[in-house]
């Protein structure tokens, strides 16, 4: 296996690709007791239509997240049960880029358990009684979020701000589309994103990377797959417009809650350009819009802003979004606030390295916890970056950039999203 | 090396960081406790150096984001207010141990505040509380225990405490503040790379003694009373049903009661996930979870408002089912190993570490790691015949959502 170390951390991982197309990567911690390992596929909420060879599949939303659901479905053994007797935790997530399959083990059971781990996610059981019988919990799992007021304001303004990008969707899928999946289209779309050219597994754990990796190329070499799938994502264009330019919702809120959210666009740079461009408008934007700013203290006295404010940045080939928040005052006087602000933004350049430094102590914290260094860097591989590499990124961040970066954002295309007490209507 | 400190060292070189926490516990008085609500956002947040929140934010991050959270809760006739600072371990940074620890010094030592401060995390703190009975199940949970005899649960209710502190004058905040820092003790908790020089001479200064550890208390009965639905505008519904249990944190079979409520409702092996979530599809989140003072252990669950009945028959059922013994012996070993597990871990993890030996402290928790995974390892599937035979459903509470989607 490849070692690449990461000096600033102090850390190293191991990798492999193998011959089934897997990739393998292996944190050895031997000062730990726990192992942690996931097992993953860049197939998310915003897979929906996808091509392979000629064909082109369209799938319902929601079904990446309901295939994860029914994965510890097996013929042979209750997953999660068997996890247990073999003194291990398993559980598992869908984003809109990814769903990931992990357990956490204090035990020596590790081969076992990441046997079982292989081999529950390369084997799908389903059939039209299990499948009717999900619908009930994943519809319950859906409203859970939806009754939730701050997350359902993220969801407001996704969906406000796309027509046809499947950002517009829950994760958990439309309560429609849910009731309309079926046991076909699970075994589609599960032979096209599970195949193990598509799998990568992060292993965390006191084990050497050898043994690790004789343990997955024994579980691997008992199984056979087709040809390696290379598989293409499909969006239909998206207009530079945004779906509902505002929008109101009346909920049970204590507090009214609002969002000004900038359709920002696909950005043409590499992965690391993204990170760089994301990272760089983060900085500027903390320089400004938080208490790092003198002027912030007068916002809060001013009643302009309480501690709900803030923003979210997301930058990505395919999409972009600035998002700002807060409670109280409705939208239009939020984008006033926010506009003027940003027109007349200044560079302080010690707030700019104090706040690198802030930002690079966050990669350290998180590296304590062993399950959150394996989920964290999971993430990173399936959206093609590793998570070491962006503490370099950040600490090459320079002023020049969060200028460049910020003269390249369109505020033109907005949305304003209010939830509402319900009482008030 | 001074004399007559009292703090708790875990010495490790796993982890990345450095983490302190101070913890107080006193007597319960609603008084203090609204102090320490505010309190807990002042600290990390004003010091007498450190006046505004710009040069608090700006010396944090020079201190490669130090990381100060405190807060304030109650358990049974008990407040604990804690205070945690977690940093950056310095050979990873260019900061020495002696710079952060001035930095807390100052931050402990020095708290400054105004009226105007006051003023300001006041109408934060009943912003935050506000915000967290947003959620549909603690709002639903709060509003249940307000329904009980005796305002017994007044101290736990977010509620009250809102409406307690919107009276709340900041002459009575200083004067409770001014008691507070003339008594007070912490103990210290400490977890990371560091000597135990350091950690002496911080302690020293900050003048850390013993804090107070708890009384044994006998469980209370809750009365029974008639269920009760409230109606809120949202698509999907709560149910919470509390059953009083005669058993509780100081009982000498404490580890079975906990074993058995993980059987009952903890996790993918437990009853209540098989049967209620798997088998009917009647919910996805549900669980049941001990109030360990009072031995009262409550279900909470999000459902669909029409199958109130039957989540509440199929639960009881459940009880009935393990008042006999009737318990898939491979579940039960299941639910054993998910306790075990979750104990063996907290080594592992910089936070856990720090919260069970200060629950070990707290409580006098004479036991073992080792000596409670024996414990848990002889719990027998006829010992729940025991412990669920004393179970008593006293009330069940609906917040019916009554909109669509």
């Amino acid at each position: 296996m490849n070692k690449v170390s990461n000096s600033v951390l102090n850390e190293a991982y191991y990798h492999s690709k193998l011959p089934n197309g897997i990739d393998l990567f292996v944190i050895e911690k031997p000062e730990y007791k726990t192992s942690v390992c996931c097992f993953g596929t860049p197939y998310g909420a915003l897979n929906l239509r996808q091509q392979y060879g000629d064909d082109k599949h369209c799938f319902h939303s929601g079904l990446a997240h309901f295939l994860e659901h029914k994965l510890f479905e097996s013929d042979e053994c209750d997953v999660m049960k068997k996890f247990s007797d073999l003194g291990a935790n398993v559980n598992a997530f869908t984003s809109f880029t990814e769903t990931v399959y992990y357990f956490s083990t204090i035990t020596d059971n590790l081969s076992p358990c990441l046997n079982l781990l292989l081999d529950f996610v390369q084997d799908l059981n389903i059939n039209y009684e299990n499948v009717e019988k999900e619908k009930g919990i994943i519809k319950q799992e859906v409203l859970m979020y939806r009754n939730m007021p701050i997350s359902r304001l993220f969801r407001e303004v996704f969906a406000s701000l796309y027509s046809k990008y499947p950002l517009k969707y829950d994760i958990g899928g439309s309560l429609e589309d849910i009731e309309k999946i079926s046991v076909d289209e699970l075994y589609t779309a599960y032979n096209l994103n599970y195949h193990p050219s598509n799998m990568k597994l992060i292993v965390v754990s006191p084990y050497a990377h050898k043994d690790i990796l004789a343990m997955v190329l024994t579980n691997q070499s008992r199984k056979q797959f087709s040809e390696s799938i290379k598989l293409n994502t499909i969006f239909d264009d998206e207009p530079k417009e945004v779906a509902r330019k505002e929008y109101v919702l009346a909920m049970s809120v204590n507090e009214t809650k609002n969002a000004y959210a900038v359709k920002l666009g696909p950005s043409a740079y590499d992965i690391k350009g993204l990170f760089k461009k994301e990272w760089s408008i983060r900085i500027l934007l903390e320089m400004i819009f938080s208490p790092i700013n003198p002027e912030y203290q007068q916002w809060l006295d001013q009643e302009i802003i309480n501690d709900f404010f803030g923003y979210e940045i997301e930058i990505d080939k395919d999409h972009g979004e600035l998002i700002f928040y807060c409670e109280k005052h409705d939208p239009k006087y939020l984008k006033e606030f926010i506009d003027n602000k940003l027109k007349g933004y200044q560079i302080n350049l010690e707030n700019f390295e104090i706040l690198k430094r802030r930002y690079l102590s966050l990669f350290f914290n998180n590296l304590n916890d062993i399950e959150e260094y394996a989920i964290d860097f999971a993430r990173g591989i399936l959206n093609n970056h590793v998570l070491f590499d962006e503490i370099e990124i950040i600490k090459s961040i320079t002023i020049e950039d969060l200028k460049k970066y910020f003269s390249e954002l369109s505020f033109e295309n907005y949305s304003l999203v209010s939830i509402i007490n319900d009482k008030e209507c | 090396m001074p004399a007559s400190v009292n703090f708790h060292l875990s010495k490790s070189k796993k982890f990345k960081s450095i983490i302190y926490s101070f913890k107080s516990v006193e007597q319960y008085q609603s008084n203090t406790y609204l102090m320490k609500l505010i309190l807990a956002n002042i600290i990390g947040e004003y010091s007498e150096k450190y006046k505004t929140k710009q040069s608090m934010t700006a010396i944090k991050d020079y201190l490669y984001g130090l990381n100060i959270v405190a807060h304030s809760k109650v358990v049974d006739k008990y407040e604990i207010f804690t205070v945690n600072c977690l940093f950056v371990d310095p050979k990873y940074s260019d900061i020495n141990i002696d710079e952060y620890h001035n930095f807390i010094k100052e931050v402990m030592a020095n708290i400054y505040f105004d009226e105007h401060i006051f003023n300001e995390i006041k109408l934060l703190t009943i912003d935050r509380v506000n915000r967290i009975l947003e959620n549909p199940t603690t709002l639903a949970y709060d509003k249940s225990l307000g329904y009980f005899e005796g305002d017994i649960f007044k101290k736990y209710r977010i509620i009250d405490i809102i409406e307690q502190l919107s009276t709340y004058s900041y002459e009575e905040f200083v004067s409770s503040f001014n008691s507070f820092v003339k008594e007070c003790s912490f103990d210290l908790y400490v977890n990371g790379d560091i000597d135990i020089d350091k950690i002496s001479e911080l302690s020293a200064y900050l003048k850390i003694k013993q804090s107070i550890t708890t009384d044994k208390t006998a469980p209370i009965k809750l009365n029974c009373i008639n269920d009760i639905c409230d109606e809120m505008a949202m698509s999907q519904s709560v149910i919470v049903m509390y059953f009083n249990t005669t058993y509780n944190k100081f009982h000498d079979d404490y580890i079975k009661w906990i074993v058995a409520n993980a059987v009952f409702g903890k996790g993918p092996s437990s009853l209540l996930f098989g049967e209620n979530r798997e088998k009917y599809s009647l919910c996805y989140s549900v669980s049941a979870h001990e109030m360990i003072y009072e031995g009262v252990v409550r279900v909470v669950a999000l459902i669909d408002a029409d199958n109130y009945e039957q989540f509440k028959s199929l639960t009881l059922k459940q009880i009935e089912r393990l008042k006999v013994g009737d318990v898939d012996s491979g579940d039960f070993d299941r639910s054993k190993n998910l306790l075990k597990q979750s104990l063996l871990s907290e080594d592992d993890q910089i936070q856990s570490n720090i919260d069970r030996r200060f629950n070990d402290y707290f409580f006098q928790n004479k036991l073992s790691i080792e000596e409670v995974l024996v414990k848990i390892d002889e719990v027998k599937i006829d010992d729940l015949k025991d412990i669920f035979n004393n179970y008593e459903l006293c009330f069940t509470y609906l917040l019916k959502g009554v909109s669509d989607e």
